[in-house]
Formats: structure tokens, sequence, C-alpha cells
């Protein structure tokens, strides 16, 4: 446990470490539009891809209700409020940075930083997805919450 | 005449004290044997909030474990329509049914499988040991020394283990085995928690998924009842629930005890070696005793009208 820890603590200096360059450019960053259509095909063995419209959901939801606290904002939600009041403006702000595609095998374990005091229960990739996804269609009562609306069966 | 009532009252005193130490000592037997569990048991957390009924874990549970194909394919929702209470069978080691409430914002869906028991009933009912909790938590079944005899089926709290009836040269107990052999062996979580899209299913050590399950709870309270179904059940289980309606609303089994099964028989199991053992010699003991006695009183008796028929005689030789 002890030795995870430490790994856990090394491996997020370093990613500190690395990102730090990013948020130096921040501003530079910041001008990059954000784009139209997301395109999430890492199940395209099984369905066809996912075309996310990120135009129209900027309509909806603010940036927060998905970027947390990486998008230049505070986050919504006010269990993250407490350690990131203001929220920083990463280059990087996909979803894969944090939420990892096999949140079982064990780089992506300390990636999620589970060993972490509030980071243990971060949602993998497609948990995260769908987690916000469907949540947020079911609250407001519009977009697609059944399987085959976003994922089309390979014929 | 002294002799005798002192070896009699001897015996009295060793088999009542024999008799009252086996029966008055239920208690420090039963606590020299608790077992809260392998530190290294795996479980996994349902959360019953997020489950959508997609049923993927069916399908990727059959497709790991070779299971026959279904009768309803795993992509039809009409399924939760058709048959209101499905339970794990021979064909299914897990299944999905689903609970309409009033109390939460959409149907609520339960995943049922095997709990993998800390202490299972199954396992202590077996008597020829086909059962094995392996340290990883799973409750893993050997078919090749099983006979058949069902009583794990009866001994299950849960109703989990299914019999393949319809197979006469191969009949045996079917249920889910955690997918020990071809993943929680190799540390690898079971085919249906890496199916889960919604990540209902979390996979981890027992003891931070109590703590996960705790955090959630903590962090959105009106999201979810304050229980953790699985956490004392049948004395503890490897796949814990968490839930936002009362659990008895969806399915659960509330009647469960919250100690192991194998509680309720401790204490009679630990007198059958004793009532093999002891009371045989006790009672041949007893019973010849009384044959001994009533032989030796005869003998008595009858050497008392000798004596007094001497005495008598004496009288009359006077």
């Amino acid at each position: 446990m002890q030795h995870s820890n430490l790994r856990g603590y090394i491996i997020l200096l370093g990613a500190a470490g690395v990102l730090g360059f990013p948020v130096v450019f921040q501003s530079a960053a910041a001008a990059v539009q954000p784009p139209k259509e997301v395109r999430i095909d890492i199940l395209e063995d099984r369905y066809g891809p996912v075309l996310f419209d990120h135009e129209l959901h900027d309509g909806y939801a603010s940036c927060v209700e998905c970027h947390h606290h990486v998008a230049g904002a505070p986050p919504s939600d006010p269990v993250c409020l407490p350690c990131h009041k203001e929220g920083r403006d990463l280059a990087e702000i996909g979803c894969r940075r944090c939420h990892a595609v096999d949140r079982y095998a064990a780089i992506d374990t300390d990636k999620a930083g589970r060993t972490m005091v509030y980071h243990d229960d971060t949602p993998g990739l497609i948990g995260a997805y769908h987690l916000n996804c469907i949540s947020c269609h079911q609250v407001i009562g519009t977009g697609p919450t059944g399987c085959e609306a976003c994922h089309e069966k390979h014929r | 005449m002294k002799l005798k009532m002192n070896r009699r009252s001897v015996l009295k005193t060793l088999v009542s004290s024999a008799v009252s130490a086996a029966f008055l000592r239920p208690g420090g037997n039963a606590s020299a044997h608790d077992f809260s569990g392998y530190e290294t048991n795996r479980g996994v957390l349902v959360d019953l909030s997020r489950c959508i009924g997609c049923r993927s874990c069916e399908a990727a549970c059959n497709r790991e474990q070779g299971l026959p194909a279904p009768h309803i394919a795993f992509d039809d929702q009409s399924v939760f329509e058709q048959e209101h209470s499905r339970r794990p069978d021979q064909n299914a080691y897990t299944v999905v049914n689903k609970y309409d409430s009033l109390l939460w914002e959409h149907p609520l869906f339960r995943k049922i499988q095997c709990n993998h028991c800390l202490e299972p009933a199954c396992l202590t009912a077996c008597f020829v040991n086909a059962y094995t909790k392996t340290p990883e938590g799973a409750v893993v079944y050997n078919a090749d020394v099983c006979v058949g005899c069902r009583t794990c089926m009866i001994a299950c709290p849960f109703s989990i283990p299914a019999f393949r009836y319809d197979s006469a040269f191969s009949p045996r107990i079917m249920k889910c085995i955690f997918c020990y052999d071809t993943r929680l062996s190799k540390g690898r979580p079971p085919a249906c928690v890496e199916a889960c899209p919604m990540e209902a299913l979390t996979f981890g050590n027992r003891q931070e998924l109590l703590s996960i399950a705790r955090k959630r709870m903590r962090r959105e309270p009106h999201r979810y009842v304050d229980y953790i179904y699985g956490e004392h059940e049948a004395g503890g289980t490897s796949w814990l629930y968490i839930s936002p309606v009362p659990f008895a609303k969806a399915g659960f089994d509330m009647e469960v005890p919250k100690q192991p099964i194998l509680n309720f028989v401790k204490d009679f199991l630990a007198m059958v070696p004793m009532v093999l053992t002891i009371w045989p010699g006790l009672f041949a003991g007893i019973f010849l005793l009384c044959r001994r006695r009533g032989s030796v009183a005869g003998t008595g008796e009858s050497q008392e009208s000798k004596i007094s028929g001497e005495i008598i005689d004496e009288s009359h030789g006077e």
C-alpha cells in the first residue's frame, strides 16, 4: 500500500512537471476553438462511431459540466470546490486525460489517481461518458438514453 | 456396602462432569472459529442507481463462461416485461430484473448472481468439499467430486446454485464462479464488470469497496438509502449493493440472517463427534454397570439369606 502511494505521487509529480509547459501557453490554448463535432470510436470494433455534437451541447450545458475543473472555470460540483476553487485552464482537456481507457489496468489505475484521498472512485472513460451523458439526458428529459440511439450496430 | 456406594458416586461425578463439559461450552467454541474473510477478498460494488438494464453483463457472462444461447436475445429489453422475476439457472449465471419504483426517477434494475459469501453456506453444507473459497474471494465448485446431493442449493440463503437437470450424463451444479479460472486468479475483474458501460459494477478489494460505497452515500445522501446490502448479510458477502430505494423494494431478501449460516448449526455440529464417540461408550458403561449391580445385588441377597439361614440353623442348633 505504502509503495503504491509513493508510486502514485511520483507519477503525479512527473505529470505535473510535464503539464507545466502547456499551462504556460494557456492563453494560446484558450484561443483554440472548441471542436464542432467529436468522434468517439474506442468501441469501433463493436459499434459504429459515436458522433458527439460538441457545438449543440455548448448551448445545453456549461463547459464545466463535462470538463470539471480543467476548462478554466470553477467546477459545478460543490464537492470539488474546496481543492479546485478556481479551476485550471489546461491545453489538454480531453476526457481520457483523467478517465482511464482500461480502468483496471495497473497503469491506468495510477493515472486515474485511485490511490488519492478524493479521486479514488474516478470512473473509467466508458463509465464517464455513459454516466455523464445518460444521467444528464434523463434529468433534462431530452437526448438519447437508449443504447442504439448512440451506438449503431454493425450490420 | 460402603465401598459400592463410593464407586457409584465416583462414576456419577465423572459422567455428569463429562456431559456438562460437552454441553456447556458452545460460546467458547464458536468464537474460536470466527472468520471475517480473507484480507485479499476481492468484491464488486453494485450501484443500483446507475444500472440502466442494458444486459451487457448477462451477455458478457454468457460469452465468458460458454453458456448456451439465451431464449430472448441479450439486446431485447422485452425480457423485463415477459419475465418479471428471473433467477440464475443452468443457462445463465447472472440475470437482471427490472423494478418500477415511484421513489426513484427511473426504473431500477437489479443484477443477481452468486454473492460469494465470506463464509459460504454452500461450502459448509457440502460433505464432499466440492466448494472452495479462494483467497481472492471466489466461491468455486469442483464438479469432479460432486455427488449431486444438491444440499448446497438448499443451504444457499440467496438461492443461487442451480442444477443441470437436463443433462443425463454430466449433471452438475451451475453457478457464478467470479470468472475465477479466466480472470480473477490473474487479477482481472470478472467479465460482467468489464462490460458494464455505466460502471454500475465496481471491482476491487472488499474493504476498499465498502469505503467507496460510504463515500458515495456521504457525497450524495439523496441518491442512496443508508445501507450496504452484503456488508453483514449471511456474515458478509463479496458482492455489495447500494440502492436509491429501500432494498426490499428492489427485490432483496431482507430476512437473510446477519451472521454466517454456519453459526446456526455450529453448536449442533460440534456435538456430533461427541454423540458418535462418547455416547456409545457411556451408555454401554451404564448398561454394564446396571447389569453388574443387578447381579452383585442378586448374589448379595442370596448370601444374606444364606447367612440368616445359618443363623437360623445355629439358633435351631441351640
